[in-house]
This record gives C-alpha cells, sequence and structure tokens, in this order.
C-alpha cells in the first residue's frame, strides 16, 4: 500500500492518490480541506468520564486504562478449600478477616466502561510518584503476573459509567467468590517465603495456614510486612522485571496492546478513509 | 549541507508563510518507508511505526499520577477537579490596608495606612501592621484546576465548598468564603505558585496538593475580599464583620456542624454544570487548527 499526499497551503487543501499494492491502479483521493483531515486524523473525541470515585491515580490518554488504590482495609473473605469442580456439601468453607495494604488495581476497560483485565499489586502506603515500588499481593485468583483470572457472573450487568466500571473492577477482585483454583501467588509467597510473618515456618505450607496466619496479623502489622515482588509473566517463571509503578504500568499497557495505537496498515487505511468521510 | 541545512538556510532568508507557499510539500507513506518532501528537498525516510504513532497518538497527554481525591478529568485532561475533606486549619492574616491603623503607623509623607496607596517607599517593616492568626473549621472544598497543555503549570485554579462529599453532578457547588478568592472562584496565588511546576515534584498530584497546601498556609489580607462579606457567615455573626480580619474572627468561631451547613455560604452552580462549562472550553483540540496545520503537523513529524 502506498499513500502520496500533497499540501496545498495556498488554498489550505491536500490531495493525493493512493495504490493498494504493487501493480494497483492509483486511486485519486478528492482535494479535502486540510483542516478537516487533520480532524478526521488526529484523535480529538475523547468522552467525559464523569464523576470519578475517589482514588483514581492515572488514566490513559485513549481512557481504555486507568489505575486506581483502596487504602488498607480488613477484607471479610468466605474460602471454599478446593478446586471449584470438586466443591460439594463436603466441602470446608472457612472464613477470614484479612487485614490488606494499600491494593493498587491496573484496569482496562472496554468501549463501555466494562472491565477487561485487572491486575492487582499492593503496597504499605498510598503511591506517590513514577518510581515507588509496587508489589505482589498473594491473593487467590491472580496469577503469577498479578492479573486476576476474570470471574464468570451469573448476571452481567454492563457499566453506565466510567465510575461503574471502577466499581466493578473491585468487585471483580473481592466479592467474586474464593476457592483453590487459582492460587499461583499464594503458592509463590509460600516457596520464597515473603512475606515472613504469614508464609514462613514449617507449618505454613498450606493455604488454611497461610489464611489463618495472615488474619492474625493487625492493619498496622501489614504495614510493616515486606512483600514480594511481582512477576513478569503468567507461568510461573523467576523472570522479575523492575517493579516500580512505571515499569509495572508500561508493562501493563504494553500487554494490553494500548501502547501504541496502531500500526502503520491501520494508520494508512485511516488516512485513505479520512478522505472519503464527507 | 545536509537537506535540513538546505532547508533550514531557505527558511532563514524568507518568512515562513511565504516559504510554505512557495514550495510544495508532499508525503508519502509506504508500508515500509514514510517521507515528507519540501519541493525537491526529500527531508528523510521516515520510521513508518513512529508516523502511525505520531498521526495517531492516543497516549500523547500523560496526566501523570492523579491526586488520590481527583473527582473528574476534563476531555482534553487540562482540568482536574479535586475534593478535600473537612478540616481544621490556622490561618495567617496581615491587615495590609490599614484596617486597624493607629496614627502612629502612618506614613509619614503621604499620611496613607495603606500598603498599596503609599508610594513614598515606606517600608513595610516600619509599619506596625496588624498581623493575626485564626483557626478554622473547613468544609469539604473543591479545587478545579487549569493546567497548561502540557500538564507542566498550573494556570488557574477556582475553589469552592460543599457541605458533603460529592455524590453526583447534580450537587451543588457553593463559594469558598474566603480572602484571596476573586467572586468567579478563582484564587489569586500571590507567589504560592512562582517559579513551580510539576517537573519539581514526584508527580502531577504532589504538584496539585502542595498548591493547595501553598495556598492554607500563605498569608491572608484584605486585599482581595469578594467573597468575605459578612453575609456568608451565618447566624448571629451577619452584620458584625466589617473588615476581613473580624470576618475570620467570626468564622474562627464556627464550629465544624456550622461550615458543614447548605446555609454557610452561597449557591454558585451544580458540579455538572461547571464540569460542562469546562469541558466546552477544554475541549478544543490540543493543536489549534488553523491555516497550515496540516502542513505543521507534518512538520513536527519530521522533526
Amino acid at each position: 500500500m502506498k499513500i502520496n499526499l500533497s499540501i496545498h497551503d495556498s488554498d489550505n487543501t491536500v490531495d493525493g492518490y493512493f495504490k493498494s499494492g504493487p501493480g494497483s491502479p492509483s486511486i485519486p483521493l478528492a482535494k479535502r480541506n486540510c483542516e478537516d483531515i487533520y480532524k478526521s486524523m488526529v484523535n480529538l473525541d475523547r468522552k467525559d468520564l464523569g464523576l470519578l470515585p475517589p482514588a483514581v491515580r492515572w488514566i490513559s490518554d485513549n481512557q481504555r486504562i486507568a489505575v486506581f488504590e483502596r487504602p488498607p482495609t480488613v477484607q471479610f473473605v468466605e474460602i471454599a478449600f478446593d478446586k471449584k469442580d470438586n466443591i460439594n456439601s463436603n466441602t470446608s468453607v472457612q472464613s477470614f478477616s484479612l487485614p490488606i495494604p494499600w491494593t493498587i488495581y491496573y484496569v482496562l476497560f472496554d468501549d463501555y466502561n466494562n472491565p477487561v483485565t485487572v491486575r492487582v499489586y499492593c503496597r504499605n502506603e498510598p503511591l506517590y510518584s513514577w518510581s515507588d515500588r509496587v508489589y505482589m499481593l498473594p491473593m487467590l485468583n491472580l496469577y503469577y503476573d498479578s492479573t486476576l483470572c476474570n470471574p464468570i457472573f451469573e448476571n452481567f450487568e454492563p457499566c453506565e459509567t466510567f465510575a461503574d466500571g471502577i466499581h466493578a473492577a473491585y468487585n471483580m477482585v473481592w466479592n467474586s467468590g474464593w476457592n483453590l483454583d487459582l492460587s499461583d501467588t499464594i503458592e509463590y509467597s509460600m516457596r520464597i517465603g515473603i512475606p515472613s510473618a504469614i508464609s514462613s515456618g514449617t507449618s505454613i505450607k498450606n493455604h488454611l495456614n497461610f489464611f489463618k496466619s495472615w488474619e492474625k496479623l493487625s492493619l498496622l502489622n501489614v504495614l510493616e510486612t515486606r512483600w514480594s515482588d511481582p512477576k513478569r509473566n503468567t507461568s510461573g517463571g523467576d523472570f522479575e522485571i523492575e517493579t516500580t509503578f512505571k515499569n509495572t504500568l508500561d508493562a501493563f499497557v504494553n500487554d494490553a496492546g494500548q501502547n501504541s495505537g496502531m500500526d502503520i496498515r491501520e494508520a494508512m487505511v485511516k488516512i485513505v478513509n479520512s478522505f472519503s468521510v464527507a | 549541507m545536509t537537506i535540513i541545512d538546505m532547508y533550514e538556510s531557505i527558511a532563514t532568508k524568507a518568512p515562513e508563510e511565504e516559504l510554505v507557499d512557495s514550495i510544495a510539500q508532499t508525503v508519502s507513506i509506504t508500508t515500509s518507508r514514510a517521507s515528507f518532501s519540501y519541493g525537491i528537498f526529500e527531508v528523510e525516510q521516515l520510521d513508518v511505526n513512529l508516523v502511525a504513532k505520531k498521526f495517531f497518538s492516543k497516549a500523547s497527554q500523560d496526566t501523570g499520577i492523579l491526586p488520590p481525591v481527583t473527582r473528574w478529568i476534563s476531555r482534553d485532561m487540562t482540568h482536574i477537579m479535586v475534593e478535600r475533606p473537612p478540616f481544621m486549619v490556622t490561618v495567617k492574616y496581615v491587615d495590609i490596608h490599614g484596617d486597624h491603623a493607629e496614627e502612629s503607623d502612618r506614613c509619614d509623607e503621604c499620611y496613607s495606612n495603606d500598603l498599596d496607596e503609599c508610594q513614598c517607599g515606606w517600608e513595610d517593616e516600619n509599619r506596625q501592621l496588624f498581623r493575626a492568626e485564626y483557626t478554622l473549621n473547613v468544609p469539604w472544598t473543591l479545587w478545579f484546576f487549569e493546567l497548561d497543555k502540557d500538564l507542566n503549570h498550573i494556570s488557574s485554579c477556582q475553589a469552592y465548598s460543599r457541605p458533603t462529599m460529592v455524590t453526583s453532578m447534580d450537587d451543588m457547588l457553593y463559594s469558598l468564603p474566603l480572602p484571596n478568592i476573586y467572586e468567579d472562584a478563582k484564587i489569586c496565588w500571590g507567589d504560592v505558585l512562582y517559579n513551580t511546576s510539576r517537573t519539581s515534584y514526584a508527580s502531577l498530584g504532589a504538584y496539585l496538593l502542595d498548591a493547595i497546601n501553598g495556598f492554607w498556609t500563605g498569608w491572608f489580607n484584605n486585599d482581595l475580599t469578594y467573597l468575605t462579606a459578612d453575609i456568608m457567615l451565618p447566624y448571629d455573626a451577619r452584620g458584625r464583620c466589617d473588615t476581613a480580619d473580624s470576618y475570620l474572627s467570626e468564622w474562627a468561631k464556627m464550629s465544624m456542624e456550622d461550615v458543614m451547613s447548605e446555609n454557610f455560604s452561597q449557591e454558585v452552580r451544580t458540579v455538572g454544570q461547571h464540569c460542562k462549562s469546562l469541558n466546552l472550553y477544554g475541549n478544543v483540540p490540543q493543536v489549534a487548527v488553523n491555516k497550515n496545520t496540516l502542513s505543521r503537523f507534518f512538520k513536527e513529524i519530521v522533526s
């Protein structure tokens, strides 16, 4: 594909031609006003996100990715100690009140404010700068790279506003049910013994003891806990990235395919199309 | 001499507008190569992915880390609404217009007790300016920051108050009746923001919150008192405040419950109405569209 444009500043217009491939005929592009072409090529159509919930800490320029943060809290969780497919009336179900440190959520939304991908990290204090480090939250339903395994809700309620999307993402993490289907980050935590207050000790090496130990901590305790660095990949390899907020966010944006907008072919199609828009 | 040098040498000999008119400009893009030419001069080949990114950049306007209490952001991301919870603050006040001046505080030459009126060069420190501190209960406050297009500097800020946290765009904004605030709620910063920019802070959030702190820790005076008419004060304090300091003194007697009352200050407009007005203003494209915009756009890509 080839595009040739000629800009005529004398009358502020642009025209040209494009060829869809070698040997293809040159198709002329109608003369258009430069301003119109510019407006149609450059993204100027951000929407009003409406009232934001507190603690939204970053929004991408295309409004598809947001980072929000929640302060320390005690979360009540009820865990079925088996894989989902094996759960029956005999399955042990235990409840815990877990002191949770500051948590940070990276969320990719679809065009309609619904969360698509959520990644969760933790910290002992709120975010302050790009170079702040973020840590792995050893919690169920998270892959090694801290990405949430999206729950399957029986009733899907679309998010009307951006704020709804933020709440939905939070609910996906904390209110979608707990079982032992996915415990990558907990097993990693137990393997390396971090945080030591929860994961170390000979009797810890099972999930029940892990949560019992965690529950014994106070909120103050968890804010003094050393958490483990997050992992970059989902397979459990030992490769780790620099764990600053900036780097993990860049990785998330990259993984979400939102870093460069579009490739050159898409860009060229958009250029050509912009000439055909009345 | 490089192609760019040649172009620059021509550009210095003729005004840019003439040059643009006299030399045809062409853009050639294929999937493997892109170039931008001025007449016969092909400036350079460009990375096609870079071209795509610059053409349709969706990540050019990076706000950086927002304050944790950011409640709204305009479409163009240059207006940010920050909400602060109720708190108690001790403010400093200085009487620069001589509301409390004694005979001995007047200028020997012009007999003025007003720092602004006196042109005789009488040093400020020679005057016995009335100074005081007042501890105020402050309700919820909303700060609408306007940033420049690079999001590096605060262009202006409007401050409002509210009896409760904002839960809806239909919630009402109330004036924040304090000195140093104009009638349209814009803050007179004095030298609080002098020589500051986002780049000297860890994040945009830190910059904005520091500006808010600067407002509270700076000196209040009786230079700008549009909003401190005593009608703003409820209850029996009304009618007793003839100076800014007496107004602050009355405010200092008010409980947190008093200042959280809807009667505390005047309704202005809803949050949504205000945000809408900022969006209308703020929805101007980042690069103003005018004659030669497209050619300038390509020039930016190659520069």
